[in-house]
């Protein structure tokens, strides 16, 4: 296999705040490859934030090394990163007043200049970035008179202009319908597989991930992460155990957890 | 874009005519009758019939109205700084208490004086210097704060308590000064543009345009803050150094107007709401230039409205701004909803 884009080697993620530390996941050593989507599988409040943040390089980790491209993710400059790692959060923002345009121009800023200007390059990349989520006929709306669906393709294409290799997502279909929860989910696996995108989102939503992702981070409940693909997952009960005190079962026929027999 | 381009160029160019009309108007109109045609001739060096007419225009009206321009874009460049960096569309100078802050070094300045606001140099050199220092010290204790909490609009809260107990210590100062110190106080309170004189003019002038100049070099941070903290973090803003600069910037804008002009509210918080109504756009591009026009058109027209009543006197400024704040503020809160930049 291909080497991976971003790996971790025994990390440790967690909270220092003085002398005490709150270790939340532990001995993760995880990898996230090129044209591949990725669902980061838990409970909520396990954890599954934290280690994302850690490895985009927004907090410290406590313990281990997160690689990205084979270098230590600490190595690099803010600048540097932000031409490797693009994020989606669900922050609410104050960009009801861009067009979609502007808002996505916004992810040229670690290639553009002193004032931001966008030259005929930086143009076609958002104009593609726009055609790839598929709201080009949207392209010159307020962001403010987009719906929630809409919204979340946007600000995914905005992170698309940003040109990284890898694009992480919190929790990006949690304040969606579920129709637009289905076309989120299945725009970020064509777009990880057509631009070779490493894709890793974090969710809690099983049943919906499970049919789209290409293999699963899943916390379990002693705070480590296992990966490896839906099938293997499954067989070796490691999904099974992801509520382990909780009165639900995986169902592998239909896919998604049940109320236990 | 186009659509939106197309309103921007509109805008920017109806506010610098705005401007340019009222400019003029200021001239024309004071507390003394003065013919139009005497105005023309004694900005442009003519005959002027009296010469007291000539002495009005040139080193009263003429530094009022520049200093109404150059304070009007001052404070509502500082209040688009400040509802930025604190992503509060609430926020502004004087709520923030940076004006307070100003204001309470200029009393500690002026009372330690005795009233005795002389022209010598040292005199408003450290009217400036205390409302400078005033201003960084709730710079500061907002700083401090923000690393501790985290909400922006707790911040704001804070930044609020701040100005109360700045107020409070006005209030004390005020108590034990002399009579002559508590009036001339209070006369600089209420705000107005007639404070800056033809010889200090070009001191102001620069202070406020190379702060000015300087905050446009942050319209791209400032555009990607738009998506809060961490997608500019994302984008490779260096958030602690671009919120350092902006509040220094703002911090400077707001001391050197409230030194001169004493403190003025309400045209921070509300002018940055006009400029993005008119607008229909956050962009700073043309967000910034465009609040920096509308400043100066507010300040001019307040200034207008402030020699209204002629014979009878000049109105503080103070008086005036609430009139046109409340209204705009109130109809942007109820509105919210409709209105893009909140959505």
């Amino acid at each position: 296999m291909a080497q991976a884009l971003l790996s971790t080697i025994d990390l440790t993620v967690g909270y220092r705040n003085g002398k005490r530390v709150a270790e939340v996941l532990k001995h993760l050593n995880l990898s996230l490859y090129a044209g591949e989507l990725v669902c980061l599988l838990g409970a909520n409040g396990i954890g599954k934030s934290t280690l994302l943040r850690t490895i985009s390089g927004v907090q410290t980790a406590l313990n281990g090394v997160v690689e990205v491209n084979g270098r230590d993710l600490t190595a690099y400059s803010s600048k540097e990163l932000s031409k490797l790692v693009g994020i989606v959060y669900t922050d609410r923002t104050l960009a009801g007043a861009l067009t979609v345009e502007e808002l996505v121009s916004l992810g040229r800023q670690p290639y553009t200049g002193f004032f931001g200007r966008l030259d005929d390059d930086d143009h076609r990349v958002v104009a593609d970035a726009i055609e790839s989520v598929g709201m080009s006929h949207k392209t010159h709306d307020y962001v403010a008179t987009l719906s929630d669906g809409e919204r979340q393709k946007a600000m995914i294409a905005r992170a698309l202009a940003q040109e990284t290799p890898i694009i992480i997502l919190d929790e990006p279909t949690a304040f969606l319908d579920v129709a637009s929860r289905i076309e989120t989910m299945q725009l970020l696996r064509q777009l990880a597989q057509s631009q070779q995108k490493a894709i890793l989102l974090s969710t809690h939503d099983v049943g919906l991930s499970l049919p789209l992702t290409d293999r699963l981070w899943l916390v379990t409940a002693d705070s480590t992460v296992v990966e490896g693909t839906t099938e293997q997952l499954i067989a070796d009960g490691t999904l099974n155990n992801l509520f382990p005190n909780r009165n639900v079962a995986f169902d592998s026929v239909v896919m998604d957890f049940r109320v236990k027999d | 874009m186009k659509a939106t381009s197309h309103r921007s160029t509109i805008t920017l160019i109806a506010l610098s005519l705005l401007v340019v009309v009222l400019l003029p108007l200021n001239l024309v109109f004071g507390s003394i009758d003065i013919p139009f045609g005497e105005v023309v001739s004694a900005v442009f060096g003519g005959e002027v019939s009296k010469a007291t007419w000539q002495t009005i225009v040139l080193e009263t009206r003429l530094p009022m109205a520049l200093t109404a321009t150059l304070a009007g874009a001052a404070l509502a460049v500082a209040g688009l700084l400040l509802q930025t960096t604190f992503d509060n569309p609430l926020a502004g100078p004087s709520i923030l208490g940076v004006s307070t802050g100003s204001s309470l070094g200029v009393a500690i300045v002026m009372l330690a004086m005795g009233g005795v606001v002389s022209e010598a140099i040292s005199s408003y050199l450290g009217i400036l210097l205390g409302a400078i220092v005033g201003a960084a010290v709730v710079m500061l204790v907002l700083l401090f704060f923000s690393t501790i909490v985290k909400s922006t609009a707790m911040l704001l809260i804070i930044g609020i308590m701040v100005g109360y107990l700045t107020s409070s210590a006005i209030s004390l100062l005020n108590f034990f000064s002399t009579q002559e110190g508590v009036h001339s106080f209070v006369i600089w309170g209420m705000g107005n543009f007639s404070g800056v004189t033809l010889d200090r003019l070009p001191l102001f002038a620069i202070l406020i345009l190379v702060s000015l100049l300087l905050s446009f070099t942050l319209v791209k941070p400032l555009n990607a803050l738009l998506l809060g903290a961490r997608y500019a973090e994302n984008l490779g803003v260096s958030i602690k150094a671009t919120r350092n600069k902006l509040l220094i910037i703002s911090g400077i804008l707001t001391a050197v107007v409230t030194a001169f002009c004493g403190p003025i509210g309400f045209l921070g918080l509300i002018v940055p709401h006009i400029a993005r109504l008119a607008l229909r756009s956050s962009n700073h591009t043309v967000l910034l230039p465009a609040t920096a026009l509308a400043g100066a058109v507010i300040a001019l027209l307040c200034n207008l409205i402030s020699v209204l009543p002629a014979s009878w006197g000049v109105i503080p400024i103070n008086a005036i701004t609430p009139v046109i704040g409340v209204p705009i503020i109130i109809y942007i809160i109820v509105n919210r909803k409709k209105i893009l930049y909140f959505n």
